[in-house]
């Protein structure tokens, strides 16, 4: 096992990768909100043509008028949770002094990742996830395990990629099962926004060269290190 | 003469209304979910147009459009997409889409730009016709 980090980075490359997360997480959401919205626009169209139909003789069909309806209401509820996650996620930098909840904290970086995972062609699962708190700010460590997840991505053979954590001593440690080309094939090194980040935290990323998985390890609130 | 057009995108919904409301306007809609499958499509049937959402599983628009021109450099397609950056718009264009929409789209303008492809579509069948009569020509030195 390889570990990896970098000596602490200049304040500016911190805030410029901060800003990139966050522009990350909000496009991903914002196109999602976009397909909504067409889904929508689409149904109200097709309303209308309808409309114009049956205003030409042809005569109205109940059937479809509610299925229309029903595709209309599932594109709300689901830009409704969209729009919740975004809510959430803005307020997660409102929230500087309160230590994250790891578990909770990865749930919500699984669905923030959700699509960035499909577009690529991976899966995500989880595997077994211990309760402990995490002595660093609600947002830093959702952009850990975003960088962790787009670091897994980038390095990944097969199509499922299986997130866990557990506690070791002071430590949480979350891993990132990734299948990997091979041994004959160098994993791609680790990315500097994610070694930098989690050093400044009293952390570490590790990898497994053989198999290309990654090991984040981070403080626990009142642990020892 | 109904335009042909293959609509691509992963939202099912999405395509199961959006073709709906073209086959009202007279259109000629094949549908399909997946770069992959739209790939398969294209190397089998010929269409007048391509509407192409921009961001799929698997493969992205740049690579599906590079593909797609790839099997059929005289393919017209319409890139479709959620956020409509003028940096993507230039590179789709520059690899040879016909044109760019922000979604939701308006169907009607949808509709005047699969109008437009099939035009350009026939424009360039003729001028490969008159490249394919000029070659015969020049070759038999009549």
């Amino acid at each position: 096992m390889t570990t990896l980090s970098r000596v602490k980075p200049p304040d500016q490359e911190a805030r410029r990768n901060e800003r990139q997360f966050v522009g990350s997480v909000c496009a991903s959401i914002s196109h999602e909100i976009k397909n909504c919205l067409a889904i929508i626009n689409e149904n109200a169209g097709l309303m209308g043509d309808l409309a114009l139909m049956a205003g030409q003789g042809r005569p109205a069909d109940p059937e479809r008028q509610a299925r229309i309806a029903a595709s209309v209401q599932k594109q709300v509820a689901r830009a409704d949770q969209l729009v919740r996650n975004l809510n959430r996620f803005a307020h997660s930098g409102d929230i500087e002094n309160r230590p994250p909840e790891l578990a909770a904290s990865i749930a919500f970086v699984q669905t923030l990742f959700e699509r960035t995972a499909t577009n690529s062609g991976h899966r995500l699962e989880t595997g077994s996830i211990a309760t402990a708190v995490v002595a660093c700010a609600p947002l830093v460590l959702l952009q850990l395990l975003w960088r962790l997840l787009l670091a897994g991505v980038e390095r990944a053979d097969g199509d499922v990629l299986t997130i866990s954590a557990q506690v070791a001593g002071p430590q949480a440690q979350i891993h990132l099962q990734v299948q990997s080309p091979g041994t004959e094939i160098q994993p791609p090194p680790l990315p500097d926004a994610l070694l930098d980040l989690a050093h400044a935290q009293g952390g570490t990323v590790e990898q497994v060269p053989a198999s290309g998985s990654l090991s984040l390890r981070l403080p626990l609130k009142g642990g020892d290190s | 003469m109904p335009e042909k057009v293959l609509l691509v995108d992963d939202e099912p919904d999405f395509l199961e209304v959006t073709a709906e409301r073209m086959e009202a306007r007279g259109m000629n809609v094949v549908t399909a979910t997946s770069a992959e499958e739209a790939l398969d499509i294209i190397s089998k049937e010929s269409f007048d147009a391509v509407v192409l959402d921009f961001m799929m599983p698997g493969m992205d628009g740049i690579k599906t459009l590079r593909k797609l021109k790839g099997i059929n450099p005289d393919l017209q397609i319409i890139l479709l997409t959620g956020y409509a950056t003028i940096e993507k718009s230039v590179e789709a264009m520059k690899l040879g889409a016909m044109d760019f929409m922000e979604k939701p789209a308006d169907i009607e303008k949808l509709a005047a730009k699969i109008k437009k492809a099939k035009t350009e579509k026939m424009v360039l069948g003729e001028k490969r016709s008159a490249e394919r009569i000029q070659k015969i020509l020049e070759d038999k030195g009549w």
